[in-house]
């Protein structure tokens, strides 16, 4: 025991990083660098085609936020992607907010009506929690569709950016997306990095452990969903923002969870990579087999029942966590 | 004789119509270390679920220096100087050894940066797991998983320690190491109480020991007494003990 105690006097410096985080740091510049130069280069139906990537990243990153890190299976995320849209539309087009600073409002809008919505979820478990979040979203459209101002169930178009020109638009538009990709996964790396993120991930293997060393478990779960919904809330004002047009039929679609998970799942849940590549994988398959019709949801089975065989912890998992862009963990070099 | 630091008083549990643990009493000074025996099912374990706040109390109060305790979350007791390590170990086995100690550290100790890490790589070092401390939890073998529930109790800097069967399977040389650190944490004014069937482990160490049978107190006091009670011997010690020790080895 004498041995041991003069080595704890030393206790290894605990390193964050390592050469995967400078790569990575490198690489999310250089990407961002690159995709913002894009409107000088390209047309304006590629950058609105990229800006549906772009949402496709923020909603994946959003439910693996949830799923991933916070042990909450969701399908009920389209009710603040649905919030999100029409709070775009309502503030921009009724209120008369400029439609570039009605994005972020709409997300704080989400956020103010998940924390309530929270305390009602949280009394639901496992796949009970996933069907109540689904049926808080289904309540949310029923709602929506109930109110004239917001075009009742017809929906509603997106009116504010009128004055200007549809090249500028569209290159805003996409600038502001790109942002968002860039908060939202900034922002959850960060998180994930931060005291907060040591204690979700406690959460994610084993709650009731997590609880017996002291981590406020349902409080950390609550920070995440509020910051999820706002999230998902930043993907659906950008969704619409590019579309001009909000539905409830689409925008509280229930194939936007579908989406989300598939995402994840392919890509590579519990990890920040995995969305990314997840929803970059799901583009490319929307991309290339829109020409199919229906035959194109069986191509999308078929790739995930194979990915989840082939590589059961999604293709990011499959360089075993010898690769990290975005670290997280903790080291002590001591292995 | 100093106020005690815990209190458990006529704690009952009942799982439906089955009693777990009925009218049960006892109480612990600061430095004071508790054994706790009794053949398999007696409701130890559930008696630490009780104490550490992961399963409510059906009956009676838990008091911890003071405060009443009996209806707060386990978080919470845990934040306010209860650690304690399950029996079946639960490691969060996607994080490395040191980030599992460094969970208690944070959240347990309320430490922060610096400060955590020495603590959490203290009791890694304490629960000779320091080697392994980048070794991700979940690929450990039964023991060091142990060792780390050990390790994660102690790193939440606690003022009363509950440990669950963890010298099951440990070599003779490593149960005077273990007797050592527990000793060394009454030294230090924390109070123990310790459920292990490696009897002679506990006889080294406690102040005094607890027989638990079907969720009754049978005998508590001085060590060698209650081991020499004719009722200990007939429940515990003379009938089951030679097949009554499930945390041998490294089978799981």
């Amino acid at each position: 025991m004498t041995a041991t105690v003069e080595r704890a006097a030393s206790a290894p410096r605990v390193r964050r990083g390592g050469r995967g985080a400078w790569v990575g740091a490198g690489l999310a510049v250089v990407a961002v660098a690159v995709l913002g130069y894009l409107p000088l280069l390209t047309t304006r139906g590629t950058q609105v085609d990229l800006v549906g990537l772009f949402s496709l990243v923020v909603l994946g990153t959003m439910w693996n936020l949830l799923a991933g890190y916070g042990g909450m299976v969701s399908i009920g995320q389209q009710a603040y992607i649905g919030v999100g849209g029409y709070g775009l539309v309502y503030l921009a087009s009724t209120v008369g907010v400029d439609p570039f600073l009605a994005v972020p409002v709409a997300a704080v809008v989400c956020a103010l009506l998940a924390w309530p919505t929270s305390y009602l979820a949280f009394r639901l478990n496992g796949g009970y929690f996933a069907i109540g979040t689904w049926v808080i979203a289904e309540v949310v459209r029923l709602l929506v569709t109930q109110v004239d101002a917001l075009g009742a169930g017809s929906g509603a178009s997106l009116t504010g950016f009128a004055g200007i020109d549809p090249t500028y638009r569209i290159a805003y538009v996409y600038w502001l997306s790109l942002a968002i990709v860039v908060v939202v996964v900034g922002g959850v790396y960060l998180l994930m990095r931060s005291r907060l993120g040591l204690a979700l991930t406690a959460i994610r293997d084993d709650p009731t452990a997590a609880g017996s060393l002291g981590v406020g478990v349902t409080r950390a779960k609550r920070v995440v969903y509020v910051a999820a919904a706002a999230g998902c809330g930043l993907a659906g004002a950008m969704i619409v923002a590019n579309t001009l047009r909000v539905q409830p039929g689409s925008i509280f679609s229930v194939d936007y969870s579908a989406m989300m998970i598939f995402i994840v799942v392919i890509g590579g849940i519990g990890t920040i990579e995995g969305p990314i590549i997840g929803a970059l994988v799901f583009y490319a398959l929307q991309d290339s087999l829109a020409d199919l019709g229906n035959w194109y949801l069986v191509v999308v089975g078929l790739v995930a029942i194979a990915v989840t065989l082939l590589a059961p912890k999604g293709l990011w998992g499959l360089t075993r966590g010898r690769v990290e862009l975005f670290p997280t963990g903790h080291r002590v070099g001591s292995r | 004789m100093t106020a005690p630091l815990l209190e458990v008083t006529g704690v009952g549990k009942r799982f439906g119509k089955l009693t777990v643990l009925e009218d049960v009493s006892f109480s612990l000074a600061p430095g004071e270390a508790l054994g706790v025996v009794g053949p398999n099912g007696a409701g130890k374990s559930t008696l630490l679920n009780v104490v550490a706040g992961v399963l409510p109390a059906d009956g009676g109060r838990v008091v911890l220096d003071g405060t009443d305790v009996t209806r707060t979350d386990a978080a919470a007791r845990c934040r306010g100087g209860i650690g304690r390590s399950y029996q079946v170990p639960r490691p969060f086995g996607g994080m490395t050894v040191f980030e599992n100690a460094l969970v208690a550290a944070s959240f347990g100790a309320g430490l922060r940066g610096r400060a955590a890490a020495d603590a959490a790589f203290a009791a890694l070092v304490t629960a000779g797991l320091d080697r392994q401390a980048d070794t991700p939890a979940g690929t450990l073998r039964l023991l060091d998983r142990k060792r780390l529930e050990l390790a994660r109790a102690l790193a939440t800097g606690p003022r009363l320690v509950l440990l669950d069967e963890i010298a099951g399977g440990l070599t003779e040389a490593e149960v005077p190491a273990l007797v050592e650190t527990v000793r060394q944490l009454g030294r230090e004014g924390v109070a123990v109480v310790w459920i292990e069937h490696v009897v002679h482990a506990l006889v080294a160490v406690v102040t005094r020991l607890m027989c638990l049978t079907y969720g009754k107190v049978l005998a508590v006091g001085d060590p060698q007494a209650v081991l020499a009670d004719p009722q200990v011997i007939e429940v515990y010690l003379g009938t089951t003990m030679a097949g009554d020790d499930p945390g041998l080895g490294d089978a799981a």
